[in-house]
């Protein structure tokens, strides 16, 4: 393991750690029609584009952590799904996709509806709350739109740290 | 294909699966865990210092920024002074900020000699929780436990949901979780204050199972009625808007403008002991009421 891989490792955990900070701290990221991004989840989908698939699936793992802490729901949740999604993600970004900005994009969107849908199922109608739909509508998709939106920022932001380090590792 | 299921990396996901799973079972809540209390360690001290940055933001950046083509030195020793007078600035709103929460706590604690309330402020609301949870800087260290009302000098705002030894988690009254026994001041009629998704965006609670001959009406104070060992009595809840027919049955509900807006606030008071507190509870909570 080169010294480069540390560092850039450790730049991505104290990166995941303040975007979750900003994500929950009140005030800090505006809130648009009353509802504000999940800024955790583009963060490590941005990672797993850049990096191999178990320290992918790892990142994964810690920024869900963090989502199952914050949000208060069972922990374990979230991560499990975003460290198999980041492992795929990976995977697909390294063999099948090439790593740009539009394939970012439309990997974004397609994991933060399945995580929406799997969230709204799992902590909304299951716990038997009445206006199922009404809130899928009005909060869950608008959480997952928003979400989406930040990629352009985890996507170039990421991309950037990964070349910078890359370049000095090679 | 067959490489990628028999790679080391295929067997850590599967074994990271199985240890999710497990963590999943072992904990229904993100609270009390091994995993949570570390998780809190690590975040809770970093949400304190964000959010004390947020909360000053604008008073920091009020007094930077002068001119530096002129008189260097001068200038430099001006922007030494600035900066110092800044965090003392910071210092004092803080100060002022402690000054007005401590002033209102030994407000509602002169008005409640049985209170035991402990101050806590907001560090954390995840964009997630479409009933307005939020997170507090208090934990079990300062005594709060699981179900004790959360308050400020308004009017309730909540109860704590899940606690930790550094933070807790707060259900607020918004929440379809929350049931609160409540009463009008003016009527004395009782009912019981709930929310669902629609009235929790407009941020109106409603007061259900009013009879068809109610006296309820605009204007109201509803309070808590103290029956359920949760909340104290006399809390105040808000005021009626107005009073309307139930969609699924016979009765009334008022709809009611809570005293707080619990989707906002920065600073509450955890009451952690009161008179009454408990009582009736524990054939209460196996319901899942609060």
């Amino acid at each position: 393991m080169t010294k480069y891989r540390v560092v850039r490792w450790l730049a991505y955990i104290l990166e995941i750690l303040a975007v979750f900070v900003l994500q929950e701290t009140p005030g800090l990221i505006p809130a648009v029609f009353g509802v504000r991004p999940v800024a955790v989840v583009p963060t490590v989908l941005a990672i797993a584009m850049f990096e191999d698939e178990n320290p992918a699936m790892l990142f994964g793992l810690f920024g869900g952590l963090l989502f199952d802490f914050g949000f208060g729901s069972m922990l374990g949740f979230h991560g499990l799904i975003l460290a198999v999604v980041c492992r795929a993600v990976s995977h697909v970004a390294s063999d099948l996709f090439r790593t740009n900005f539009f394939t970012s994009l439309i990997l974004n969107t397609s994991v933060c509806l399945v995580l929406t849908i799997l969230q709204w199922a799992c902590f909304y109608v299951l716990p038997g709350y009445q206006d199922a739909g009404y809130a899928l509508a009005v909060h869950y998709l608008p959480i997952a739109l928003y979400t989406v939106a930040l990629t352009p920022i985890t996507y170039y932001f990421n991309r950037a740290l990964a070349m910078q380090i890359r370049e000095k590792e090679e | 294909m067959k490489d990628v299921f028999h790679s080391t990396g295929s067997k850590i996901l599967v074994a990271l699966v199985f240890a999710m799973i497990a963590l999943m079972l072992y904990t229904s809540n993100a609270s009390g865990s091994v995993t949570a209390k570390l998780f809190g360690y690590l975040t809770i001290p970093m949400q304190r210092v964000s959010t004390m940055v947020a909360n000053n933001a604008a008073v920091a950046a009020g007094g930077s920024g002068k001119s530096k083509d002129e008189l260097a030195a001068e200038n430099q020793k001006l922007q030494q002074q600035v900066d110092e007078l800044n965090k003392k600035l910071v210092n004092y709103y803080t100060y002022q900020q402690e000054n007005a929460q401590l002033r209102k706590f030994l407000e509602l604690k002169s008005q409640n000699p049985d209170f035991k309330p402990v101050a806590a402020a907001v560090v954390g609301r995840d964009p997630n929780n479409i009933f307005g949870q939020f997170t507090i800087d208090q934990g079990t260290q300062s005594g709060i436990k699981q179900n004790d009302p959360v308050v400020t000098e308004a009017g309730v705002v909540g109860w704590v949901s899940s606690v930790s030894s550094t933070y807790s988690k707060v259900t607020t009254i918004l929440s379809p979780d929350t049931k609160l026994s409540a009463v009008d001041k003016v009527t004395r009629e009782t009912g019981v204050i709930g929310c669902d998704a629609h009235s929790a965006d407009t941020g109106i609670l409603k007061l259900l199972y009013l009879s068809e001959g109610t006296k309820v009406t605009a204007g109201d104070l509803i309070v808590t009625s103290g029956i359920g060992g949760i909340y104290p009595r006399n809390l105040i809840v808000g005021t009626v808007k107005s009073v309307k027919h139930s969609d699924t049955d016979v009765s009334l509900y008022a709809e009611v403008s809570p005293a707080v807006s619990v989707k906002e606030v920065r600073d509450v008071m955890v009451i952690t002991s009161f008179q009454g507190q408990g009582e009736a509870l524990e054939s209460f909570s196996s319901s899942g009421g609060k």
